[in-house]
C-alpha cells in the first residue's frame, strides 16, 4: 500500500470538523457540560442493551453513544476534539494529548513542503504517514512508550 | 434470547454465602432456603452416598474435611500457577489440583476419586440457589442475574457464566456486586426524591473487597470508577486468627496440629464465630473440646488483639478507596454517601477506618449488608425481562470496566487499548504493524491490567492474524478492535487493512478456560447429579413414608378398640417386621421400601375391610390409609 492510497483513506475516515461526535448525542457544538450528561441519560434509556434485550444494533449504536459522551465530558479531550476533530483524537492517542498542539504546529509547516512535494494530496493525511510510519515501525501504535524499544527485542513478536 | 414463563432471580453468588431474591410486582423478597436461612453458605461436601449443598454442607464439614469444599470463588477462572492460590491451598482442607494445566478439586465421591472444576463447584451452589427460589415460587426458574466482584476479570467472569450454565440458568447478566448494592441503597433513595447523589459503596465480604462510586441521578446509576481486592476479605481474618490459635496452642500444649484437617476445620468454625462475638463484644471465649490428641482448647480472644492481627489487613482497604477516589475525579467531600455491603464491614474496626478516612462523616447502614448485592441483583433481572412496574421502567445501570485491556508490543510494553473505568459496553480500535520484512503471522498477547510492563500483567489469550501478504516491516496497518458487552466480556478481533483479512483470527491459548464441548459436558453431569440427587431424595422420601406407615399401623393398631386379638397381633408383628427391616436396609432401592409399604398398606385394608364388613367404620382408624405423605414423596408411591 501506498502512502498515498492510505493518506486517502485515512482522510475520508477522520475529519478535522469535529461535529460527528456531538451529532451522535444529538447535540450541536458548543453544547454546554449539562447538556450533553442529559442528552446522554436520554440516549442510554432508549440504546442501553439492558433496555434492548433483542437488539444487537441499539447496542452497537449506544458504544458510539458512549464513546462521545467519554470524549465530550473530558475536558481536555473535547478541547482536541472542538479543535482537530477526530484526526487531532487520533494523534492524541499515538503522541499523547500534549503533543498534539505542537503536532498540528509543525504538521502545518510540514503541510507546507509537502504540498509543494506532492500537490495532489492534502496536508494533515501525508504528514500524519509520515510520522506514524516512523511512530509505527518502532513501537507498534505506542508510540509515547515504544520509543526506547530496539529493533532486536521487535524480532521476538515477529515470529509466528 | 430465550424468554421463559417463570421470573428470572437475583443471585448473589458470594465466596462464603450465597443469597437469592426476586423482584415481583415491584417488590422484592430474599428467599429464603429450605433450613429457613436467608443466606446459603457456598459449601458442597460429597459422601459416600450423597452430594450436601449449603447448610448441612457446612455442618458437616469438621467430620469430613478433605470433601468438603468451599471458596470455589476464590479459585474460580484461575490457573494453578496463581500465586493466590497457592497461598489459600495451605488453608483449604479439600485439595486442590491440576489437570492439564487446568485446576480442579480432588475429593471422594461414592468412594471415588473425582475432581471437579471450580466452575461446577459453584454450579452446584447455583443450583441450590434455583432450588429455593424455585420451592418459593412454585416455578422452574431458567433466568438469573449472578452478582461478582467489580473487580473481577474476563476469565473470572466467563467463568461464572458458565457456572450458571452448568447448573441449567441462561445467564442475563453478570452484574457487578457493588452496583447491584447500589441499587438497593439508590432506589431507596430515589425514592424519596433526593435528586442528584454521589454513593461510595464500600463492600467487603467473605472473601472479597470492592469499591464502587456511583452518580444516581432520577433512577440512572452511573459508575464512575471501580477499585478493589478480588482476594480480601473475611475469610482473611479468620485465617490470622486460625494462624495465630494454633501458635498459641503450640506454645502451650507443645503441639503442632495444622497437619490435622478435622482439628483445623473445627478451630476454623470457632474462629469464624469469635470475629462476629468481636463485633459487638471486647472479647470472645474460644472453646474446642478435644481439639488434638484429646486436648481441650481454652481461650479468650480481645478486640484488641484480633485488630492488631488483622490491621495490615484491614489497612489494605484503603488504597483501593483512595484509587476511585483519583479515577472518579472526585474529592471526598463530593462522596453524598458512604454505604457498607457484605458481612465484614461489621467489623468496628473497618468502619473507624472508614470513617476516619472521610474525617468523621457518618456511614450509611440502612441497607441489609448480607442482602443488599442480591436485592439490586433481582431488581436488575426484573428490568431485563421486561418488568413495566412503576419505578423500575426509567433505572438503568451504566457500568465500568474496572482493568485497562491492551496488547503486548515490542519490548514486553502494554499498549492500553481501553483503558480501565471506560464505560460498557464499548469498542476501541487500535493500529499495530509488523515487526519484520515479508512477516506473514502477527501474534496478539492480550492483557488485562494495570502495569506498564505486560508481563506484571495477567494474559487473557493470545491469538494470531495469518495471511499477510508481503511488505516491508512497519507498512501493513492491523487494526485490532476490543469490543466489551455490559457483562464486561471482551471480544477480540483484527482486521488487516489491505487485505481486508480477518477471517484467521485464532485463539491458541485459553488459558485455564473450559472450551464449548467441556461445558456441555458438564451440563450433562449435572443433570445427571441432579437425577442422582432427586433420586436419593425420593428414595429418602420412600423410606420416610414406609417408617411412618409402620408407625402409625402401630399405633392405630394398639388403639383401635375394634380390632380383634388376632388381627391385632398379625398386624403388630407385621409392623415390627418391617421396623427391624428398616434398620437393616438404610441402602436399599427405592422401589424395595414402596414395596414393602405396598404389603403393610394391603395387609391393613384386608384387616380393615374385614372389620368394617362386620361393624362400623371407625374414623381414627381410616386416618392412615389415606395419603400418609411426606412432602416430597411422589404421588404415585402412594397407596392406590
Amino acid at each position: 500500500m501506498s502512502f498515498y492510497s492510505m493518506a486517502e483513506q485515512r482522510q475520508r475516515a477522520l475529519s478535522t470538523s469535529g461535529e460527528a461526535l456531538y451529532q451522535i448525542l444529538a447535540l450541536e457544538k458548543g453544547a454546554t457540560h449539562e447538556e450533553i450528561k442529559k442528552s446522554y441519560r436520554k440516549l442510554a434509556l432508549k440504546y442501553h442493551p439492558d433496555k434492548n434485550p433483542d437488539n444487537p444494533e441499539a447496542a452497537e449504536k449506544f458504544k458510539e453513544i458512549n464513546n462521545a459522551h467519554a470524549i465530550l465530558t473530558d475536558l481536555s479531550k473535547r478541547n482536541i476534539y472542538d479543535k482537530y476533530g477526530s484526526l487531532g483524537l487520533y494523534v492524541a492517542e499515538q503522541f499523547g494529548e500534549e503533543n498534539v498542539n505542537a503536532y498540528f504546529m509543525l504538521s502545518s509547516w510540514w503541510a507546507k513542503v509537502t504540498i509543494i512535494i506532492h500537490n495532489t494530496v492534502c496536508d494533515y493525511g501525508v504528514i500524519y504517514v509520515h510520522l506514524g510510519y516512523i511512530v509505527r515501525g518502532q513501537g507498534k501504535g505506542s508510540g509515547r512508550r515504544g520509543e526506547n524499544c530496539g529493533v532486536e527485542e521487535e524480532s521476538r513478536k515477529g515470529r509466528a | 434470547m430465550r424468554r421463559a414463563k417463570g421470573p428470572a432471580v437475583g443471585i448473589d453468588l458470594g465466596t462464603t454465602y450465597s443469597c437469592v431474591g426476586v423482584c415481583q410486582h415491584g417488590k422484592v423478597e430474599i428467599i429464603a432456603n429450605d433450613q429457613g436461612n436467608r443466606t446459603t453458605p457456598s459449601y458442597v461436601a460429597f459422601t459416600d452416598t450423597e452430594r450436601l449443598v449449603g447448610d448441612p454442607a457446612k455442618n458437616q464439614a469438621a467430620l469430613n474435611p478433605q470433601n468438603t469444599v468451599f471458596d470455589a470463588k476464590r479459585l474460580i477462572g484461575r490457573m494453578v500457577e496463581d500465586p493466590t492460590v497457592q497461598l489459600d491451598t495451605r488453608h483449604w482442607p479439600f485439595q486442590v489440583v491440576s489437570d492439564t494445566g487446568k485446576l480442579k478439586v480432588r475429593v471422594s465421591f461414592k468412594g471415588k476419586e473425582k475432581a471437579f472444576y471450580p466452575e461446577e463447584i459453584s454450579a452446584i451452589v447455583l443450583a441450590k440457589m434455583k432450588q429455593t427460589a424455585e420451592a418459593y415460587l412454585g416455578c422452574p426458574i431458567t433466568q438469573a442475574v449472578i452478582t461478582v466482584p467489580a473487580y473481577f476479570n474476563d476469565s473470572q467472569r466467563r467463568a461464572t457464566i458458565d457456572a450458571g450454565t452448568i447448573a441449567g440458568l441462561h445467564v442475563l447478566k453478570i452484574l457487578n456486586e457493588p452496583t447491584a448494592a447500589a441499587i438497593a441503597y439508590g432506589l431507596e433513595a430515589s425514592r424519596k426524591g433526593e435528586g442528584k447523589r454521589n454513593i461510595l459503596i464500600f463492600d467487603l465480604g467473605g472473601g472479597t473487597f470492592d469499591v464502587s462510586i456511583l452518580g444516581v441521578d432520577d433512577g440512572i446509576f452511573e459508575v464512575k470508577a471501580t477499585a478493589g481486592d478480588t482476594h480480601l476479605g473475611g475469610e482473611d481474618f479468620d485465617n490470622r486468627l486460625v494462624d495465630h490459635l494454633v501458635r498459641e496452642f503450640r506454645r502451650k500444649h507443645k503441639e503442632d496440629l495444622s497437619q490435622d484437617k478435622k482439628a483445623m476445620q473445627r478451630l476454623r468454625a470457632a474462629c469464624e464465630r469469635a470475629k462476629r462475638t468481636l463485633s459487638s463484644g471486647t472479647a470472645a471465649a474460644i472453646s474446642v473440646d478435644s481439639l488434638y490428641k484429646g486436648v481441650d482448647f481454652h481461650t479468650t480472644v480481645t478486640r484488641a488483639r484480633f485488630e492488631d492481627l488483622c490491621s495490615d489487613l484491614f489497612q489494605a482497604t484503603l488504597k483501593p478507596l483512595g484509587k476511585a477516589l483519583r479515577d472518579a475525579n472526585m474529592n471526598k467531600d463530593q462522596i453524598h454517601d458512604i454505604v457498607l455491603v457484605g458481612g465484614s464491614t461489621r467489623i468496628p474496626k473497618v468502619q473507624t477506618l472508614l470513617q476516619e478516612f472521610f474525617s468523621g462523616r457518618e456511614l450509611s447502614k440502612n441497607i441489609n449488608p448480607d442482602e443488599a448485592v442480591a436485592y439490586g441483583a433481582a431488581v436488575q433481572a426484573a428490568i431485563l425481562t421486561g418488568n413495566r412496574s412503576q419505578g423500575l421502567q426509567n433505572v438503568l445501570l451504566l457500568d465500568v470496566t474496572p482493568l485497562s485491556l491492551g496488547i503486548d508490543t515490542v519490548g514486553g510494553v502494554m499498549a492500553t487499548v481501553v483503558k480501565r473505568n471506560s464505560p460498557v459496553p464499548t469498542q476501541e480500535t487500535m493500529e499495530f504493524t509488523t515487526a519484520e520484512d515479508d512477516q506473514e503471522t502477527v501474534v496478539f498477547e492480550v492483557y488485562e491490567g494495570e502495569r506498564s510492563m505486560s508481563k506484571n500483567n495477567h494474559l487473557l489469550g493470545t491469538f494470531i492474524l495469518g495471511g499477510l501478504p508481503p511488505a516491508l516491516r512497519g507498512e501493513p496497518v492491523i487494526q485490532v478492535s476490543f469490543s466489551i458487552d455490559t457483562n464486561n466480556i471482551l471480544t477480540v478481533s483484527a482486521r488487516d487493512t489491505d487485505t481486508g483479512n480477518t477471517s484467521q483470527l485464532t485463539i491458541t491459548d485459553t488459558r485455564g478456560r473450559l472450551n464449548r464441548e467441556e461445558v456441555e459436558q458438564m451440563v450433562r453431569e449435572a443433570e445427571e447429579h441432579r437425577a442422582q440427587d432427586e433420586a436419593q431424595q425420593e428414595k429418602i422420601a420412600a423410606m420416610n413414608s414406609l417408617e411412618s406407615c409402620a408407625l402409625h399401623l402401630k399405633r392405630a393398631a394398639e388403639g383401635g378398640q375394634a380390632l380383634d386379638v388376632r388381627a391385632k397381633k398379625r398386624v403388630l408383628e407385621l409392623c415390627e417386621e418391617a421396623s427391624s427391616w428398616l434398620e437393616g436396609n438404610q441402602l436399599a432401592e427405592k422401589e424395595a421400601y414402596e414395596e414393602r409399604r405396598r404389603e403393610l398398606e394391603e395387609v391393613w385394608d384386608s384387616v380393615f375391610s374385614d372389620l368394617s364388613q362386620g361393624r362400623g367404620v371407625e374414623g381414627e382408624a381410616r386416618g392412615f390409609s389415606g395419603q400418609e405423605q411426606r412432602p416430597g414423596s411422589e404421588p404415585e408411591s402412594g397407596p392406590k
